[in-house]
């Protein structure tokens, strides 16, 4: 991976509410957001902001939390980086789906050259990560990764290695799934999002390192990593919990495969 | 290290195979014309570039080990691998990874389920890729990118990092896009849609004109290629990436975003905007994309006439494909010493004065091209190509 990266922050909203560097509650399966009547507004975090689609006010108010956080942590931590040239990295395996869909409806409704402009802009699963790059000023790469329920898990490998090897100063990486979707087999999954922070740990030292990222495919037999299909949102609370727990003393594994055969496994160090 | 590009394949309006795209290019034709596949009744254009029906497609990837392909964004991107592997035989390996680029993917299956009020019961955006992955037989990463119009070209950052990394051997690229009346529809939202033939930088210039298609590349290390006895057709020496922070839709005009991404992607080839012979524009041929590309061209290369292509108004907007058709032809015309037109252009807008190449394809002995991409949400992005003659 080259340099070693650490996270340095992380951030999750769920059914159980949001959790900021601490733990995450367990979230109740099949339900929306808790609502976050503390969190600041979309206008007063991005004052040009139009009105764009939930997704995209819940990451930017989520990565703001995180930003905040991370600016906050003082003592003999190495300061923030420039946020400037910080990617964003969002797996999502459900997208924009919720535009996409109110996008649909307009045309049935008003007619096929009727549509919304200002709907079908948000209807590129890129749009809701875009907000939060306009919304915070933030200027590196940004796109979104989809290999099914560990499409979160996927991007945070993603985001190891861009900063590992140097091509990122810091990254913004990991998952939303808000329209409640059956992705994997098991429970119908809760809405969540969660985003980490990573950076090169030669200027961190105070968080856990990523010390392993593995990515594969095998569509024939999906279960060799011999576990149960991942939910979208089970491995990226995993990932949290494992953030959150200093007195682990040795490498913490979050692995995960989703039905369609993608896996990924991700090893921690504090 | 360096990177090559071993294998090239694509599909477009011209039909199946990169070869009939370039040769067509090279002419001055263009494969926008009226859309066959759905209704544009109502719709502020009715023309589009098309690509061959399903069945063509299906014939061409006939001789691929793979299920058939359940959405027409795979099936044109199987297509295309098709025209890319020609004989070369790929055996299942873990180090094989494959990284595909588009805005919308399988959307005909996505809307079918809404209209039938069914939930997908699997990750449908990420079909294409799988599908590919199967047909490769590549066991390594698998996963799809979103980058608007620029997503292939993230997706090739992504192979390069994944090849950096050290956990692929070789990364099969993929665009691919399928004209939908949902798309159609969206670019008529926004005024897009030109009534005309799109026609890149021209002053008379209405818009951009929708296209669909698929392009795959196969990047190794060069070592690994020698290796193996592959002969490198293009070597990929820079990519940079930079969001430009302006708008959801709108580019900055200053083109302060593409300008960085250029000068990303030159500093990691290590050379200088005067060494390069070709500049390959976005090109969508909006005012405000072909305004700030002009603006970008004479930050970027100061006085300099580097000359300047452009596939849209041939190939029309592939969206998530554009950009590695973009790489595609930079990449053969570069291998066979000419620069392609930018068709449908005829009197330069005075304010987006570049040298761009008009009329017929023209000799270049140049090396190296610039290729630059840019999509919604401002996202901004540079390859620089190298012949290795």
């Amino acid at each position: 991976m080259g340099t070693r990266v650490a996270v340095t922050s992380f951030a999750v909203w769920s059914s159980a509410g949001v959790s900021v560097n601490s733990r995450p509650p367990a979230p109740r399966g099949g339900e929306p957001l808790a609502p976050w009547p503390e969190a600041p507004t979309l206008s007063a975090i991005h004052p040009n902001a139009r009105r764009p689609p939930r997704q995209a006010a819940v990451l930017v108010q989520l990565a703001h939390a995180l930003l905040t956080a991370r600016g906050a942590i003082q003592g003999s931590a190495p300061a923030s980086p420039e946020w400037s040239q910080t990617d964003v990295l969002l797996g999502t395996a459900t997208g924009s789906e919720a535009a996409d869909r109110d996008f649909l409806k307009g045309v049935e409704d008003r007619g096929s050259g009727f549509g919304s402009p200002s709907t079908f802009v948000y209807t590129l699963a890129t749009a809701a990560p875009a907000e939060v790059a306009l919304a915070l000023g933030l200027r590196g790469t940004l796109a979104t990764l989809t290999a099914g329920s560990i499409s979160g898990l996927t991007a945070l490998v993603s985001a190891a290695n861009h900063v590992g090897k140097g091509r990122s100063r810091a990254c913004i990486a990991g998952g939303v799934e808000l329209p409640g979707t059956r992705l994997g087999l098991g429970d119908a999954e809760g809405e969540l999002a969660a985003l980490f922070l990573l950076e090169p740990s030669a200027t961190a030292g105070h968080w856990p390192s990523i010390t392993g990222a593995e990515l594969g495919f095998d569509p024939e037999r999906p279960s060799n990593l011999g576990e149960p299909f991942a939910s979208a949102t089970t491995t990226l609370l995993r990932m949290a919990s494992a953030c959150a727990d200093p007195r682990a003393a040795t490498p913490i594994e979050i692995s995960g495969r989703s039905p369609e055969g993608h896996w990924a496994r991700f090893h921690l160090q504090w | 290290m360096t990177w090559a590009i071993t294998s090239i394949g694509a599909v477009t309006g011209f039909g199946v195979g990169l070869e009939p795209a370039v040769a067509a290019l090279l002419e001055g034709k263009s494969a926008i014309r009226a859309v066959r596949r759905f209704s544009t009744e109502g719709l502020c254009s009715a023309l589009g570039a098309e690509a061959p029906e399903d069945s063509e497609l299906l014939d061409a990837a006939g001789g691929l080990s793979t299920p058939p392909a359940s959405d027409r964004a795979s099936r044109l991107l199987l297509a295309a691998l098709a025209d890319a592997l020609k004989g070369r035989s790929l055996e299942p390996t873990r180090r094989r990874g494959v990284v595909v680029g588009t805005t919308k993917g399988p959307l005909e299956r996505l809307v079918d389920d809404w209209e039938r009020g069914v939930p997908h019961t699997e990750d449908l955006l990420g079909g294409p890729a799988r599908t590919l992955a199967t047909a490769t037989r590549a066991r390594g990463p698998v996963y799809t990118i979103g980058a608007a119009c620029a997503s292939s070209a993230v997706a090739l950052g992504e192979a390069l990092t994944l090849l950096e990394a050290g956990l692929c051997d070789e990364v099969i690229v993929g665009g691919t896009e399928a004209l939908h009346p949902f798309i159609y529809e969206g670019f008529h939202a926004l005024k897009a849609l030109a009534p005309t033939p799109a026609a890149p930088f021209d002053a008379a210039r209405t818009g951009l004109s929708l296209g669909e298609g698929a392009a795959v590349l196969i990047l190794e290390s060069l070592v690994h290629a020698e290796r193996h006895g592959r002969r490198p057709l293009a070597l990929v020496e820079g990519f940079g990436t930079a969001v430009d922070g302006f708008d959801q839709t709108a580019p900055d005009p200053s083109g302060a975003g593409l300008f960085a991404a250029c000068r990303s992607a030159l500093a990691r080839a290590g050379v200088e905007a005067q060494d390069i012979d070709r500049y390959h524009a976005h090109g969508t041929a909006t005012v405000q994309n072909d305004r700030m590309e002009a603006h970008v061209h004479a930050l970027l290369f100061s006085e300099l006439p580097v000359p300047v292509c452009g596939i849209k108004g041939a190939l029309g907007h592939t969206l998530g494909a554009a950009a590695a058709l973009d790489i595609a032809v930079c990449a053969r015309t570069l291998a066979r010493r000419v620069l392609p037109p930018i068709v449908n252009l005829r009197h330069l807008d005075p304010a987006a004065n570049v040298p761009a190449v008009v009329g017929m394809g023209r000799p270049s002995e140049g090396r190296l091209g610039l290729v630059a991409n840019a999509g919604f949400g401002g996202i901004n992005t540079a390859v620089v190509l190298r012949w290795p003659g």
